[in-house]
């Protein structure tokens, strides 16, 4: 040791030998922790300001009396017996370890502490020293803290959806109650498993897609698809993952939720079921109301086909043949194929009518239903000198349509236009497509007799007909199957005849 | 009877009026034919010799027709065609002046046999 040192050393001593009993005092004044000492019988000797503040008794309340006074019971009435206990076997139950005790306030309240006991001795008196530290705020944050991770622990329990979280690599980390009614696997079986035992084998790699997928930052949500139950069958899911981070932000695992939507998607496919049942009873209702002008649609090239077949047998019966004849009755019996081809058009035209289906809506080139529709409308008619005009929009979007459906509103327009033309001379008819605001427009012309305004303000109306044999039937189901695409459907004088202009929307 | 000879068709199915045309034709006798009612009454058919008649037609129907040639004095026979029958019709329809009804599709050598009847008489 070097001189100065030495000089700077005894300064402190004497420093501290003067002024001991003052920095002691201070230390008591200052410190933020309760500080107490009692004599062997538990007098009070000595209590610091913050005891004053913990405990709300001024010392001069305490000092000179038992310091049991501090203390809540039982403990208030073993005290004393600890310390004779203490006096004689030197059995230490807190002296020089110290432990979380409960205190007593003067108004009665309690709090916890941490009390720690030192032992020292003052001219052949013993004496113990307590500090306490006061634990209210701790166990406070302790209590708040577990008593959220309770009710957490509680709403993931009585979720109704499964929740369960699992680590980065897929293995399952916690699964709720709900988790064990949806998969069947009780929380036990499930914890420390791979997530992809849930995952039937025509998913495979899914779980792994969407695990990348939340890696990369992203979430899901309301993803639907199916899981497999413990039991084997398939469980229809509606999944929403969310990343689980660390403190640091990085992502640790993922949180799965998964609500059971098998009910509800059986709800729904039964109110499809149910539509579709509906619109079938609903054709085959209108059929029923149909079936006479039906009858009739089938008789007359049934008739026709009768007729040419005998007439071309006539012909031929003749003994002496003449070129002419047989170029008749090879003419007859054209005339007869084309008659039954005539019949079973509206024979499949029934059977697409009643057919029991979904309307099945895929993108179609309405031009090319056009052509087909037109050209099934015309058999039968090829012969009626009627000028057929199509003016067709080169590029026309295609559009989500029925394409049966759409043949059925055309072929009927077609086959009313070639009826509504029957008594006059000049006979023409027009059909155009083109594209029109939002979607496109087909119009069907014709170049009859027109409608009077007031059948026309009702033609869309069941049962109002200008048929004499008509069951004004076919313009509903026009009007249903158009409105069933979004569209619309409208009567317009055209000047000469009618218009149908019929507007089908892009989406 | 070369005056009344010809065997009138009137029916709006172009196919049925156009295989009715070559069955009564395939067996010698002339016709005209017509889409309508309202098409035959525009005709001079002073050589009808019998009337093919179709009931149900836009416009002027076949027993409307029927009703206005026998309230004209036209006695020439008239045979009507339906795809429909029932039994008041038909009683509506021999009040009318109708010789016989048919039913579509019919038979060839009944149809033939009663034209074959009205043009000679």
């Amino acid at each position: 040791m070097r001189g100065e040192d030495v000089e700077a050393a005894q300064d402190a001593l004497d420093f501290s030998a003067r002024d001991q009993s003052v920095l002691l005092a201070a230390l008591l004044a200052t410190a933020v922790d309760g500080i107490i000492a009692i004599d062997p019988k538990g007098r009070v000797l000595l209590y610091n300001q913050a005891c004053e503040r913990l405990f709300g008794y001024p010392a001069s309340e305490v000092v000179g009396r038992n310091v049991k006074m501090l203390m809540p019971e039982p403990y208030r009435q073993e005290h004393d017996g600890y310390l004779g206990n203490y006096d004689r076997t030197g059995e230490r139950r807190i002296i020089g370890i110290g432990r979380e005790v409960v205190g007593r306030r003067k108004d009665g309240s309690t709090f916890p502490m941490y009390l720690s006991v030192g032992e020292g001795g003052l001219t052949g008196q013993r004496f113990f020293v307590g500090i306490i530290h006061d634990l209210s705020a701790l166990r406070w944050e302790t209590e708040q803290r577990e008593g959220a991770d309770r009710l957490l622990a509680q709403i993931v329990q009585s979720s109704e959806d499964a929740i369960l979280s699992v680590a980065l690599d897929g293995t399952i980390t916690s699964w709720n109650a709900a988790a064990e009614r949806i998969y069947g696997f009780s929380a036990s079986e499930a914890i420390g498993k791979h997530i992809s035992m849930l995952q039937p084998a025509k998913r495979a790699g899914e779980e792994d897609r969407l695990m990348a997928q939340l890696r990369n930052g992203g979430t899901i949500e309301h993803f639907e698809t199916v899981r497999l139950h413990k039991e084997g069958h398939e469980v229809l899911v509606s999944l929403s993952i969310a990343p689980v981070h660390d403190a640091n932000g990085a992502v640790i695992g993922a949180s799965k939720t998964a609500r059971d939507v098998t009910e509800r998607k059986r709800g729904e496919e039964r109110v499809l079921a149910m539509q579709n049942e509906l619109a079938h009873v609903g054709r085959l209702s209108a059929m029923g109301q149909m079936s006479a002008a039906i009858a009739h649609e089938l008789n007359q090239p049934l008739t026709a086909v009768a007729n040419y077949a005998k007439a071309a047998q006539r012909l031929l019966q003749s003994g002496n043949l003449e070129p002419r004849q047989i170029q008749s009755a090879r003419e007859a019996m054209e005339k007869a194929v084309t008659q039954t081809l005539r019949a079973g058009t509206i024979i499949r035209y029934l059977r697409d009518f009643v057919e029991k289906r979904e309307s099945r809506k895929i993108p179609e080139d309405v031009n090319e239903i056009i052509r087909e529709a037109v050209s099934l409308g015309m058999v039968g008619h090829s012969h009626s000198n009627v000028k057929l005009t199509l003016t067709l929009h080169p590029a026309l979007p295609s559009v989500a349509v029925d394409k049966v459906q759409i043949q059925q509103v055309l072929l009927n327009l077609v086959r009313n236009a070639m009826e509504a033309m029957a008594e006059v001379e000049k006979r023409e008819l027009t059909i155009s497509s083109d594209t029109a605001h939002d979607g496109l427009r087909i119009t069907v012309q014709d170049s009859g007799p027109g409608l009077a305004p007031q059948v026309a303000a009702r033609l869309f109306q069941p049962f109002v007909t200008t048929k004499p044999d008509g069951m004004g039937i076919g313009l509903k189901i026009c009007q249903s199957i158009i409105e069933g695409h979004g569209g619309t459907i409208v009567a317009q004088p055209g000047n000469p005849g009618a218009i149908f202009a019929i507007h089908l929307p892009l989406a | 009877m070369t005056g009344s000879s010809l065997v009138y068709i009137v029916d709006d199915d172009e196919a049925v009026r156009d295989s009715m045309r070559l069955l009564v034709e395939s067996s010698g006798f002339s016709t005209r034919d017509f889409a309508s009612a309202d098409l035959f009454l525009k005709a001079d058919s002073a050589d009808l010799g019998c009337l093919l008649l179709d009931l149900h037609m836009p416009g002027t129907s076949g027993i409307e027709l029927l009703r206005l040639l026998r309230s004209r004095g036209m006695a020439r026979p008239v045979f009507v065609i339906s795809g429909r029958r029932d039994p008041a019709q038909d009683a509506e329809v021999l009040a009318a002046g109708a010789c016989a009804l048919l039913s579509k599709p019919f038979d060839d050598q009944q149809l033939l046999d009663l034209v074959a009847q009205a043009i000679s008489a």
